[in-house]
């Protein structure tokens, strides 16, 4: 499903004539269904794979071999803009470390947006946004919140929401339950295994040795490959 | 996602010109050494699809507007080409056909909002007659049916309807912007032209008007095009952008990649500088 060689990613930073180096060959295979898992310290660059994949980083270099629906076989890495939006529209979901939404949109319309975008009608948008959230846990009072006036473990869930709820074949995540109490996390970890047995595809960045436990497939550990030069 | 809009070098030099604009600027300014030209777009190619919302950033005097206006057909381009593949102009380059029948064209296939509602309305005539006043343009005369279109218009750009004869220089900037994006989208044109709309507006009434013009876009599902120099207008309400400097396009990506991982020195610049 994914094949990702020798993956490496330098920044840039032309004004402060400097080049940092983060990534350095990361390679790993991850058949259909499966979950990896991206474990190693602060700064080793879990996170950069994770948005290298999703394009939000423009690897430096390496290739990322990913089966689409759409198109078949695709490297992630060298898709045009538009074709990668269209993929991340349809088929990759993505929860960031932290919670990026829109001002003025009501929890209940972040987490249906992304399903707008695929042309879901809205009302049906709506409801299955709201089956996503009760199922993690966001009761149905906060849905007319503003989601940044949540609290930090509300608005990871609805960050969790949004990437699930068009089931996407790929998910990304970056730290799912770092800021959940125990009873939230019970209501991730199944929500997540659920969608496991659905044969959905995950990349997980997390410490959580209970997630890892019950989800893992595959672990890579990831050095501290930050050299400055 | 289907291909809408094809745009192809375009360049636009103001003043005489000479065989050197082009390669002569773009380094150090956008004055040509020899012939004093400016030159504000050059060269300038990219694709718009249907239902994609495309930012256009760029500092000031970076050509973004003149690339707009060029797009709405206003203005007449030194060099370029532009396709749009929508029936019955399918294959037909728009640049190339008459002044008259551009005009038409342009009401039909883009809406446009300008930073500056005097340029987008006609301030001697009521708000209403300006939103009506495209319809009738295009050919509607049924008085009924105008009036209805006008009406919703006004609800869904939540003006107030019993202001609807008044001049729109009695409005506030943000009922203003949002009279204009009535105009704009009063006959369902496929393209929406936004040109830094929301830069004049205190940034309460900004954040209002933005989420409600995304609103709209939605469930029009119209194409757009979004100029600014506002990273978080930009942020808010485009997936891929092209970052302008001197009439150059610099760079171009995903909206998230060209934010978080600009790689052009100019879009480092500006996107580090303003975060
Ligand atoms: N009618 C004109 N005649 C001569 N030069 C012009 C004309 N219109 C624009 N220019 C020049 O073209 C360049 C690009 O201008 P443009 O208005 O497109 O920039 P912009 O990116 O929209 O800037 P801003 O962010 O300030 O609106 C500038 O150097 C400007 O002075
Ligand atoms: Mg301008
Ligand atoms: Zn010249």
């Amino acid at each position: 499903m994914l094949k990702v060689r020798s993956l490496s990613k330098d920044f840039k930073l032309h004004n402060a004539g400097k080049e940092v180096c983060v990534l350095r060959d990361v390679s790993f295979e991850l058949p259909q269904g499966k979950t990896l898992f991206l474990l190693g310290p602060n700064g080793s660059g879990k996170s950069t794979v994770l948005k290298c994949l999703y394009g939000t980083y423009k690897p430096t270099g390496g290739s990322a071999l990913y089966r689409s629906s759409l198109w078949g076989e695709v490297d992630l890495f060298r898709l045009q803009s538009v074709q990668m939006h269209q993929i991340r529209l349809k088929e990759i979901g993505y929860a960031s470390q932290f919670l990026q939404v829109l001002p003025r949109l009501s929890t209940l319309q972040a987490v249906a947006e992304p399903l707008l975008y695929l042309g879901v009608d809205k009302k049906k948008a709506l409801s299955m946004a709201e089956g996503v959230l009760l199922k993690l846990g966001i009761e149905r009072e906060l849905f007319d919140q503003y989601p940044r006036l949540l609290s930090g473990g509300q608005q990871q869930r609805v960050n969790i929401a949004r990437a699930i709820v068009k089931s996407p074949r790929l998910l990304l995540l970056d730290e799912p339950t770092a800021s959940l109490d125990e009873h939230s996390k019970k209501l991730v970890i199944e929500t997540l295994q659920e969608l496991k047995c659905r044969e959905m595809t995950m990349v997980v960045v997390s410490h959580d040795r209970e997630l890892i436990d019950v989800l893992s497939d595959l672990e890579l550990r990831m050095g501290d490959g930050h050299v400055d030069f | 996602m289907e291909l809408l809009l094809k745009v192809e070098s375009l360049t636009k030099v103001f003043g005489r010109g000479c065989e050197q604009c082009l390669s002569l600027t773009g380094k150090d300014g956008n004055r040509c050494p020899i012939c004093g030209s400016i030159v504000a777009c050059a060269d300038v190619s990219f694709e718009l699809h249907r239902g994609e919302w495309l930012g256009i950033l760029g500092e000031s005097g970076s050509g973004k507007s003149t690339l707009l206006r060029l797009l709405n057909l206003e203005l007449e381009p030194t060099k370029g080409r532009m396709l749009v593949n929508l029936e019955p102009y399918t294959g037909l380059d728009l640049l190339s056909i008459s002044p008259y029948s551009r005009r038409l064209i342009r009401q039909e296939l883009f809406g446009i909002v300008y930073q500056n509602p005097i340029h987008g309305l006609r301030m001697e005539v009521s708000a209403g007659g300006n939103v009506a006043e495209r319809l009738i343009l295009m050919g509607e005369r049924r008085v009924e049916k105008i009036r209805e279109r006008v009406l919703a218009l006004f609800r869904r750009l939540e003006l107030p309807e019993d202001r609807m004869d008044e001049l729109p220089s009695s409005f506030s900037g943000g009922m203003q912007q949002r009279l204009q994006i009535a105009k704009a989208i009063v006959n369902n044109p496929p393209i929406l032209l936004l040109d830094e709309f929301t830069t004049g507006l205190d940034p309460s009434v900004q954040a209002g008007v933005l989420e409600l013009l995304k609103e709209i876009m939605f469930e029009l599902g119209i194409s757009a095009i979004v100029v600014s120099h506002d990273i978080g207008v930009i942020n808010f309400m485009t997936h891929r952008v092209l970052v302008m400097n001197r009439g150059r396009v610099v760079e171009h990506g995903l909206t998230d990649q060209i934010l978080e991982d600009p790689q052009d020195p100019y879009t480092q610049t500006l996107v580090h500088s303003k975060l």
